[in-house]
């Protein structure tokens, strides 16, 4: 009788302990979870599909509830410059690159929780305002202080993150996702 | 000593399954605890079951400002819904998400049938007994979410009060209570 109430708490502990991991991973799982790596950007494969485990399933439910799937959209994320170093809000750094072939695209700054933030510019570069150069490319300055040409606010405390939208993406790049010509992001300034 | 080992083997085994199932379970819940308030939410906004609703907020994070979100939360178990796009070239977008935020269904101004109108009906539930005019589509779930995307009011673009009137999502029948 001992034996087996002993068996029977330690199996109440287990599923309890399980019940608070489950709870307790989705709250402190950085916003976007488990993406596909690619250069320093962090792309969906499976978003808005059943093709995901049920934790990514359930973060992207509480982060991005209505996002398209892969074949209508696909987000990519980035939370470092190409040194590696986590992008600050209030610090400038430039994205170059060049308008992918898509139906349409954008560039959006969010704060770290994913959160808008305030500008006094566009909140987007997209089709519509981006200005390219004698090339067909593109810089966009994102920093604490409005400039001319190309720009996004970067004024935040803490972290910021870069999300690139690109809307009916060629089947090529689904069926092969590193081969995205994805911006570069360098850091070319100090902080506001 | 083997003979006491085995017991000890089977609890451990039943403590990994129990916590398996536990986690899995509890991920599964918050999932549909996430994504009925976040249906009701976009209800309450439309202002009820089958009604189209303008410039509906689907999230707080991650909100891309380019588009102005319509949205209608549709059952299926009463009968098929008319659903149509606006017939622009513009990109735009729609969606039929299941009640946990999957797509079930996507077309936009690049996709063949583009604007519809469509006809959707879902699995385990009986064909519209006419289809004449419409594309049909069939769902894997009787509940869930559809969702446009329209480009934000921009210079040389349609209006988007125009492209809005434009959308459609509604019962085939009307709903009756």
């Amino acid at each position: 009788m001992g034996k087996f109430l002993l068996g029977a708490a330690v199996l109440l502990v287990t599923v309890m302990g399980a019940i608070t991991t489950a709870l307790f991973s989705l709250e402190i799982t950085p916003p976007l979870p488990g993406g596909v790596a690619v250069s320093n950007w962090s792309v969906f494969d499976a978003l808005a599909t059943p093709d995901a485990g049920a934790r990514r399933r359930a973060q992207w439910a509480k982060d991005a509830f209505g996002a398209l799937p892969p074949k209508r959209a696909l987000y990519f994320v980035r939370k470092v410059s190409d040194n590696g170093r986590d992008l600050e809000g209030g610090c400038r750094y430039q994205i170059v690159g060049t308008p992918p072939d898509a139906a349409w695209w954008s560039l959006t700054v969010y704060t770290e929780k994913l959160g808008a933030i305030a500008s006094e510019g566009s909140p987007s570069i997209n089709p519509d305002n981006v200005q390219l150069d004698d090339r067909g490319g593109y810089t966009v300055y994102v920093s604490g202080v409005q400039e001319p040409g190309n720009w996004l606010s970067s004024r935040s405390d803490g972290k910021i993150l870069i999300v690139y939208r690109i809307y009916e993406p060629p089947s090529r790049l689904l069926k092969d996702l590193s081969s995205a010509r994805l911006p570069a992001v360098q850091q070319s300034g100090g902080c506001a | 000593m083997r003979e006491r080992l085995w017991p000890l083997l089977l609890f451990v085994a039943l403590l990994g399954i129990a916590f398996y199932v536990s986690f899995q379970a509890t991920l599964y819940y918050r999932l549909n605890r996430t994504s009925i308030a976040k249906e009701d939410s976009i209800a309450m906004q439309a202002g009820g079951l089958g009604i189209l609703g303008r410039n509906v907020t689907l999230r707080d994070k991650l909100v891309n400002p380019d588009f102005k979100y319509s949205a209608c939360v549709i059952d299926l178990r009463s009968g098929p819904y008319v659903v149509k796009g606006p017939a622009i070239d513009e990109y735009w977008s729609m969606a039929i998400i299941d009640r946990v935020g999957e797509a079930m269904f996507t077309a936009s101004n690049d996709t063949s049938h583009k604007a519809g109108p469509y006809l959707v009906y879902a699995t385990g539930y009986p064909a519209p007994e006419s289809s004449s005019g419409y594309t049909l589509v069939k769902t894997t779930e009787p509940q869930g979410i559809v969702i446009f995307r329209i480009l934000s009011n921009r210079e040389n673009r349609p209006k988007l009060g125009d492209v809005e009137d434009e959308l459609y999502c509604a019962p085939l029948r009307p709903i009756a209570f």
